[in-house]
């Protein structure tokens, strides 16, 4: 039990910038002291650093094709081997993660945001709304996602903006349901009820008390669904519904490889690893942070 | 109180430490107790004085991060500490059982009762049918009606005080020689506590079982105790008979304790005694005594050396260097009594909060539901066309069980609630049926505290934030915030080091003391306290009366206080008024209700508070059953079913509020001690 | 519960009508041409104006949609574009392989995820805990058509255990059996961890309530305490989420299907996809939709019957 001192230690006042600054690197702390937190947090970190800086990490360039050393194996030279077009696969996978990245980054965001305000929404709105609403969250959570995902397609061309689509469709809903329920259990806690008894207006209670105690559980499912949306893109891009050839991506990697699997194993491997890899350090880093912030899970522990 | 074989448990210089990420914990230190065979014994302390823990050490049931670096525990001569697991659940259920703190979550829900308390006889060798009938034999005995049919339901079919009563009956199924009893009535509504402790009480002598007792509530421990022992910060302070402690306490922290219990607080003051500062943090344990920096006694022999027990007589022992001969200097001055505060003025103030005939609806069911189950009515009443009012610079206490609708109450009136009919004049407006953006204007002249005070404080604003806040909402620009700031925050107490603390940051006292600022903040004429005292101990339920008690003097403020903590206000309150299944069922000034109640339930509620005093220990209870739902009120007077006195024209006709003497008036058709009043059918 | 019981169908044929409306606005309200998307680049003149009548797509929208979930209703879902034959017989024929590959992945899932996370909740941070916690996350995270892929190159390709392809000989159901075991045991695998995890965290919950420390404090052995007494109600969400994993096992069969060349729907779906055959896609979708909440359906009703506070709450 801890018990607060009737004075503070410092006799300085802190600023809340300061003491927010403090509470970062705390919990950045906690979070490495998990093994968990701190692999997935490498990794995550790997992720966008080797996204970010491909095309100086490597000589090759992902389009040239070079059909005589076609299907090699790993090499200095050839890293991870070549495809059948004899493009060198560790640039095509550096490459391939940019679009992960793009993918993580916007898809991720963008359900996020439109979950957030329409669980809220759901979740503060009038009855009448929230059954609309929940209505639509069931029934596209209703469609498997890859198959939804299929179903969208058929009717479009394959592109980015499509997956991220799918995703969208896909994980807003989730995010809304969250936001809703714990909107609702927010609704008639004490500080809402003091908040409305000071006469305090509805945007205002929903912006400045209610968000920031929404956002936080939203956060860790958005970390946990990275995952998700690199899955979706590598799936749609290996039956080849999704990213588009030549551009290179994980999937398209992956499709490459199946075609070509009796002759050489090396493809698939090489686009396996880095999807399974990125999904484990953010699946880690997601446990790490709900484990740091949940106090009841983490006495669980 | 020397142990002898005849202890069925013996603990020794036991000390436990809880492993955490900052430290050990040190949760007991040097404790020793013995219960007597065939006796009660009472464990009394104020939250994190270390009674779960010390419970939880005896069968080893304690969370996974706690050691026993020392002591032992016997418990008929066996230590329990050098048991391994399965002599351990040798004794557990068998020799020795427990009753915990939560009715509600103490058996499990998706097992019938029937099932788990077959499941515990497992030792007998009983058939099913034998074991289910002794089952149905103690749930009788316990008082559940009905037990045949019944004891094939679920725990959630049934009440709190219903499955207070099942754990007890399966506690004692076992037929253990001790029965261990941790704060097992303070969930509960106090005619409910009442029920169980006459209960306890008769089951233990039945039994023959030797009882141990932790509770807070020092009228509980009187009379249901034989010997106490009274903890504080992990350590045993003072043990002795319950005579030796309730009538000739030596050490001060137990005198101190007993001062603080509203129940023996002389009537007519307006301010509570409390004992300052707060109980230590035992990570760091001081070679001090560890109450020396809260007590009025201290000197200075108490700052350099612990104490070591003294006992004083057959019986009663203490750990404080005074009973061992010591003096010195005080190092501090005893600071001064709380001063009457001035006798209750005489009010005269025009009327500030007219409520008549409210009444507050909530819905029970959605409305396909209700079409489904033919329910044509799927709502319930709150509050009951209750009708009452509050003049300037006034305290009008309302109280009442769980369920008696005092919070909706106060809920409608400052409008968090929507009241179905009715009227409440505040300060000459109407406020049913406002427009909100006028009712906001309204607003600034009332504000709400809430029950819990950190909860109710927005977790991610900073204290200062908080109680600048209204001024935003209401837009009102302040020339200097600073200066209003500090002058508030200086208030009620605080300096302006917490300006940039989190909610979560504050203790409990603290946090309501941010609230209180917040509250007053724009100047308010009525302030509506719901339930202020909560959670507090009582050696601090003092501080936050005392506050409210000083603001009010200061600023000419009219609190509406809502509790179901009777003796806790009775003390700042000029009028109670008295609710039960959403009515007001008399309202009088506090010292007519107090020593001439009208209505049956009044006197029930008085007399449900236990005195700490074991020479005047209750023997009959005052009323039987618990408060029915709301959504089955009963017919005529709705108290009528519980009603120790009710006749026939009770269950017919529902009684009208109606003055008894001035200013005070009962809804009952014979109110108590007035015969000239009453009606005969 | 009767009452739940017919909100929570009620609910579903609401669901069910949005799924059914929903598919129909993809094909009916995209921008563009629909018989020029649904038929593809390659359609003749007479194939486009027979689709225009065969879909009605001379009708206003409200009429098409009535009689488009009227013939849903009735389990007519069109016609093949190509073969003419009744969509609701080309998908018929393939669910019972998904069906199959459903049931058997997370039938392998339950019987030893659902040991596998009470024996870590009984014991936790025992070795076997720990080690179940890393291999838990590994096949959650691990996408299931990497784990076919894989599966198929070491099983199948270089040790040669397991056929590579197909479903095995029609009435040989010993065949088909073997021919279940990869695609079933990589669609599963995830769900083993995910159910080994989900029970852990339940069952740890549960074990430190109030009412398991009073069974403790009965001297109930410890058996009886994790496995009868804690299980009951930690088994409760996790029964609600199986409803959730006959959904993400269709998902996994898409590509378990296509990688192993099983002829189920999710190989229909994918092939009808790449065929621009739009009827049967929307057939083979609507199918799948409509039993993913089903599935949701019934788990949630088993569980609420599982559950005594929700049997009484009529």
């Amino acid at each position: 039990m801890a018990v607060a001192p009737d004075v503070p230690s410092s006799s300085l006042p802190e600023t809340p910038a300061a003491r927010r600054a403090r509470a970062f690197w705390q919990g950045l702390k906690e979070l490495t002291r998990n093994p968990f937190g701190a692999v997935g947090l490498v990794i995550v970190v790997l992720f966008f650093l080797s996204a970010l800086f491909a095309p100086y990490l490597t000589p090759y360039d992902p389009y040239a094709l070079d059909v005589p050393s076609r299907l090699a194996r790993p090499s200095f030279e050839h890293l991870l081997g070549t495809d059948q077009l004899g493009r060198d696969t560790f640039t095509r996978v550096l490459y391939g993660g940019r679009i992960a990245m793009q993918l993580a980054l916007v898809a991720v965001t963008a359900a996020l945001v439109i979950g957030l305000v329409l669980g809220m929404i759901a979740g503060y709105g009038p009855r009448w709304l929230d059954s609309i609403l929940i209505l639509v969250f069931d029934t596209l959570r209703s469609f498997p996602t890859i198959i939804m995902g299929l179903a969208i397609v058929a009717v479009t061309q394959p592109s980015l903006t499509v997956i991220m689509v799918i995703f969208v469709l896909h994980a807003a809903p989730a995010f809304g349901r969250i936001a809703r329920t714990q909107t609702m259990a927010l609704k008639n806690t004490e500080f809402i009820l003091a908040e409305k008894s000071l006469g305090a207006r509805t945007p205002l209670v929903l912006t400045r008390h209610m968000m920031p105690n929404v956002l936080g559980p939203l956060l860790i499912l958005a970390a946990m669904d990275v995952p998700v949306v690199v899955t979706v893109e590598a799936g749609l891009s290996f039956l080849g519904l999704g990213i588009q050839p030549p551009t290179a991506s994980w999937g398209g990697i992956l499709k490459e490889g199946y075609s070509v699997l009796r002759e050489t194993p090396w493809l698939v491997i090489a686009g396996g690893m880095p999807l399974v890899l990125t999904t484990l350090g953010f699946t880690f880093l997601g446990e790490a942070l709900r484990d740091s912030f949940d106090p009841k899970l983490r006495e669980a522990r | 109180m020397t142990p002898t074989m005849t202890d069925v448990l013996d603990i020794r210089k036991l000390s436990v430490e809880y492993a955490t990420a900052r430290g050990a914990v040190h949760a007991l230190r040097d404790v020793s107790l013995c219960v007597p065979r065939k006796k009660t014994v009472g464990i009394v302390g104020e939250s994190g004085c270390g009674k779960s823990t010390l419970i939880a050490s005896i069968l080893h049931l304690m969370s996974r991060n706690a050691r026993v670096p020392a002591g032992q525990i016997l418990f008929n001569g066996i230590d329990t500490l050098t048991l391994g697991e399965d002599a351990l659940r040798d004794l557990r259920g068998n020799k020795v059982s427990m009753v915990f703190q939560d009715p509600m979550t103490a058996q499990n829900p998706v097992i019938p009762i029937a099932r788990q308390m077959v499941d515990i006889q497992y030792r007998e060798r009983l058939s099913t049918e034998e074991k289910r009938k002794r089952a149905v034999a103690m749930l009788r005995r316990v008082g559940i009606p009905d037990p045949e049919s019944r004891i094939d339901g679920y725990p959630h079919e049934f009440s709190g005080g219903m499955r207070q009563r099942i754990s007890i009956a399966m506690a004692l199924l076992v037929r253990p020689d001790l029965l261990i009893a941790d704060e097992p009535t303070t969930a509960l509504d106090v005619n409910m506590e009442a029920q169980i402790i006459f209960l306890l009480r008769e089951l233990q002598q039945e039994f023959g079982t030797s009882l141990l007792f932790a509770s807070h509530n020092l009228g509980l421990i009187a009379e249901l105790c034989d010997d106490v022992v009274v903890m504080y910060a992990g350590e045993v302070v003072e043990r002795g008979s319950v005579r030796d402690i309730f009538h000739e306490p030596q050490h001060p922290y137990t005198q101190r304790l007993l001062e603080c219990d509203p129940a023996l607080v002389k009537d007519g003051r307006r301010t509570l005694p409390t004992i300052p500062g707060r109980v230590p943090d035992l990570r760091v344990i001081p070679e001090a005594c560890i109450f020396e920096a809260r007590c009025h006694k201290a000197f200075s022999v108490c700052r350099e050396r612990h104490p070591a027990p003294v006992e004083i007589s057959d019986t009663q022992s203490v750990r404080c260097h005074l009973a061992s001969g010591l003096t010195g200097a005080p190092v501090r001055r005893a600071e001064p009594r709380p001063q009457g505060g001035g006798l209750r003025r005489k009010h005269a103030g025009e009327p500030l909060l007219a409520v008549e005939n409210l009444r507050v609806r909530y819905r029970t069911e959605g409305f396909l539901k209700a079409l489904a189950s033919g329910n044509r009515d799927p709502f319930l009443d709150g509050v009951k066309q209750v009708s009452l009012m509050l003049r300037r610079g006034e305290t009008l206490g309302l109280v009442g069980e769980s369920g008696s609708g005092k919070t909706s109450l106060g809920r409608a009136i400052i409008g968090l609630t929507p009241c179905h009919s009715g009227s409440i004049r505040f300060d000459g407006t109407e406020l049913v049926g406002l427009p909100d953006a006028e009712y906001n204007l309204q607003r600034r002249k009332m504000a709400m505290m809430f029950q819990d005070p950190i909860a109710s404080l927005s977790p991610r604003r900073t204290a200062r934030s908080l109680v600048m806040e209204p001024f935003e909402i209401h837009g009102i620009k302040l020339e200097d915030e600073d200066a209003e700031a500090e002058r508030l925050f200086a208030m009620v107490g605080l300096s302006t080091a917490f300006f940039n603390r989190y909610p979560h940051e504050l203790s409990g006292g603290q946090a309501r003391r941010v609230g209180a600022a917040r509250a007053l903040a724009l100047s308010p004429e009525l302030i509506i306290a719901d339930e202020p005292t909560a959670g507090l101990d009582t050696s601090v339920q003092g501080e936050i009366l005392n506050l409210m008690g000083e603001l009010q003097r200061e600023h000419g403020l009219s609190y509406l206080v809502i509790s179901h903590n009777l003796p806790a206000i009775r003390h700042i309150s000029d009028r109670i008024g008295v609710m039960y299944l959403g009515r007001l069922v008399e309202e009088g000034p506090v010292a007519e209700i107090f020593e001439n109640p009208a209505h049956p339930y009044t006197r029930a509620l008085i007399e449900g508070t236990p005195h700490p005093d074991p020479d005047r220990r209750r023997t009959l209870l005052s009323i039987e059953g618990e408060v029915p739902s709301l959504k089955d009120r009963p017919r005529g007077c709705e108290f009528h079913p519980r009603c120790p006195i009710a006749e026939p024209m009770c269950s017919r006709e529902a009684p009208q509020a109606r003055d008894i003497a001035p200013a005070h008036a009962a809804a009952c058709h014979f109110p108590l001690n007035r015969e000239h009043l009453k009606q005969r059918a | 519960m009767l009452f739940y019981a017919a909100k929570r169908i009620g609910l579903t044929a609401v669901i069910v009508t949005a799924i059914v409306f929903t598919l129909f606005c993809l094909i009916h309200l995209i921008p563009g041409d629909p018989a020029a998307v649904a038929l593809g680049p390659y359609a003749t003149p007479e194939m486009e104006a027979r689709f225009i009548e065969k879909m009605q797509l001379d009708k206003p929208v409200h009429v098409r949609f009535l009689s488009f979930a009227w013939n849903a209703l009735q389990g007519n879902l069109g016609e093949d574009i190509f073969s003419e034959r009744p969509v609701s017989r080309i998908v018929a024929e393939a669910l019972p392989y998904t069906i199959a590959l459903a049931f058997a992945s997370l039938g392998w899932a339950i019987l030893i995820g659902i040991p596998l996370g009470c024996f870590s909740a009984a014991h936790p941070n025992s070795w076997i805990d720990r080690l179940t916690g890393v291999i838990s996350i590994a096949t959650i995270t691990i996408p299931s058509f990497v784990v076919s892929i894989y599966s198929l190159l070491i099983f199948s390709v270089t040790l040669r255990w397991f056929p590579v392809i197909g479903a095995g000989e029609a009435g040989d159901l010993g065949d088909q059996l073997w021919h279940l075991v990869l695609p079933a045991f990589a669609v599963g695998l995830g769900w083993v961890g995910y159910l080994a995890r989900m029970v852990r965290a339940s069952m740890l919950e549960v074990l430190g309530e109030t009412h398991i420390r009073s069974a403790r404090a009965f001297g109930l052995p410890e058996r009886v305490v994790v496995y009868r007494y804690a299980l009951r109600v930690a088994i409760l969400p996790t029964v609600t989420l199986l409803g959730m994993g006959f959904g993400s096992a269709f998902s996994g069969a898409v590509f378990a299907e296509i990688i192993f060349s099983r002829p189920g729907i999710g190989k229909l779906i994918y092939d009808m996809v790449v065929a621009r055959n739009y009827p049967v896609v929307q057939g083979g979708v609507m199918t799948a939709a409509i039993l993913f909440v089903t599935a949701t359906l019934i788990a949630d009703l088993v569980a609420a019957a599982l559950d005594p506070r929700m049997r009484a709450n009529l």
